[in-house]
């Protein structure tokens, strides 16, 4: 039997994990929000003469000339050159949509390349390897973001009013992947998931990679543990992958993320009934500018979910900044993929890191 | 009943006490829910309560001060093709046109309540918002 992480949070409670154990075979999870470390792998195919591509512009987005001749990385928070509201982000939207985008290139013109500029243009369908490599996606928890000044900021956390009047939080609690699997028992090198609307693998850690965040109920209160995640753009849906223009702080890509966790043991089953009401995140004040914030409070998920909050006698509205009605649809999608034979589950290659703990940058002379 | 409107004037009209005359000669009640002036004039948004008959002749007044009036309906768009339900709109509304239904979790716009404020605008990370006013 499969069953989303939602719908198995109910079943453990009447049958204890033990029980549910024998009956359920797989958990799905899902999620659907801002990740900024991702970017598309793409390669055009030679032109005639063929051109060393060392400059790129891809519907004005430059992408990284640092590749082999007709290979570049479009990274999701690139911003256009000429329009600030496009990017990255739009750019693998567009492809990922069927939409025609532009395509100018110049090189140094070499002996073996000696063609010097291209102005053309291409679909997702008319070019060779087109995959998403994302260095750091699904976020194992995160934070939730307030404003204790007297000025409206505009962050990666969305739009924060003066005074304390909101605060924005990302994850999807008891439906994220990660919080489901909290150590990563069955999440490893080599896990199949769903990705953007296709079949995707977890390839690496993710960067930022932390596994020394303090845990409540067994998952940590905080952003921790990343992935790195790998999948073929061709396979994508539109739905599930969306160009984000974040007023005021930038381009960002929305990908639905899912991921299956077999149900091995007890101590799994237990995991993946985590619901909103065990899972913690922090309040930080942006409006503090240094690296690390203070922490104002500590909420649940359910808590956050209810729209409002109580903070010191003021009652702070709250906003998702992902989508859990995505999330969901996510989770039922892959559930309905395994149900049906079209989706296998993997066992991992290799385990990620136990330990890691994440370094600084330190300004030197 | 009530409805919303935008009154625009130039500074020649900037004198005249609209909003008192609608009070004393119409008996409406208004709510202010904009109001910008500068050296060329200004805008005022608000919402009429009042029977329809006063409300008409109300804005029939308005228009003889040679003040542009428009209603406010719909004046706020969501492109449902563009909208991911993120819910970043939510918290910001101070008029709570937004909500989200915590069964679906599907964001909604109540169009009465919205006040044509454009909070929502530089929320919506996906461009799915347009004001049109």
């Amino acid at each position: 039997m499969v069953y989303t992480a939602e719908e198995v949070i109910d079943l453990v409670r009447s049958k204890g994990a033990e029980k549910a154990a024998e009956e359920v075979d797989v958990v799905t999870t899902g999620t659907f929000g801002a990740m900024c470390s991702s970017g598309a792998f793409l390669n055009f195919g030679h032109s005639d003469p063929p051109l060393r591509m060392t400059n790129i512009m891809i519907n004005g987005v430059e992408g990284y000339g640092g590749l082999a001749a007709v290979d570049t990385y479009v990274g999701a928070t690139q911003v256009s050159e000429t329009d600030r509201t496009y990017g990255g982000g739009f750019v693998i939207e567009d492809l990922v949509a069927g939409k025609r985008v532009s395509l100018e290139a110049w090189g140094p013109g070499t002996d073996c390349y000696v063609r010097k500029n291209i102005k053309t243009s291409f679909t997702l369908d008319e070019i060779n390897e087109a995959y998403l490599y994302n260095p750091r996606n699904s976020y194992q928890n995160y934070g939730v973001a307030t404003n204790t000044s007297d000025r409206t900021l505009h962050t990666y956390m969305g739009k924060l009013l003066p005074r304390m009047k909101n605060a924005n939080y990302s994850s999807a609690g008891q439906l994220s992947p990660l919080l489901n699997d909290p150590h990563l028992a069955t999440i490893g090198i080599g896990t199949r998931i769903f990705f953007g609307g296709g079949e995707g693998y977890v390839s690496w850690q993710g960067t930022q990679f932390n596994t020394t965040v303090p845990e409540k109920n067994g998952v940590p209160v905080g952003g921790s543990r990343t992935l790195a995640l790998i999948g073929d753009m061709k396979q994508m849906s539109h739905r599930f992958v969306r160009g984000l223009d974040i007023y005021g702080y930038g381009i960002s890509l929305a990908i639905g993320v899912g991921i299956p966790i077999p149900i091995l043991n007890a101590d799994i089953m237990r995991n993946c009934a985590i619901s909103d009401e065990d899972i913690y995140a922090n309040l930080t004040d942006y409006s503090v500018t240094s690296r690390s914030r203070p922490v104002l409070a500590q909420y649940t998920y359910a808590q956050l979910k209810s729209g409002k909050i109580e903070y010191d006698g003021q009652t702070i509205r709250t906003s998702p900044l992902s989508s859990y009605r995505n999330a969901r649809i996510v989770a039922a999608t892959l559930k309905d993929w395994i149900e049906h034979g079209e989706f296998t589950i993997t066992e991992p290659v290799a385990k990620l890191p136990e330990h890691s703990a994440v370094k600084t940058l330190e300004i030197r002379e | 009943m009530e409805r919303k409107y935008k009154f625009q004037f130039s500074e020649l009209e900037m004198q005249s006490s609209v909003t008192y005359t609608l009070v004393s000669r119409f008996d409406i009640e208004p709510n202010i829910l904009k109001a910008e002036m500068d050296d060329s004039g200004g805008v005022l948004i608000l919402k009429l309560k009042g029977d329809e008959d006063d409300l008409n002749k109300a804005v029939e007044y308005v228009q003889s001060l040679g003040i542009s009036v428009m209603e406010l309906s719909k004046h706020i768009t969501r492109d449902h093709d563009k909208c991911i339900d993120c819910g970043s709109c939510v918290a910001i509304c101070p008029s709570r046109a937004f909500t989200i239904d915590r069964d679906n979790w599907e964001v909604h716009l109540d169009f009465q309540k919205c006040v044509a404020c454009g909070s929502c605008l530089t929320s919506c990370p996906t461009h799915a918002i347009s004001l049109t006013i």
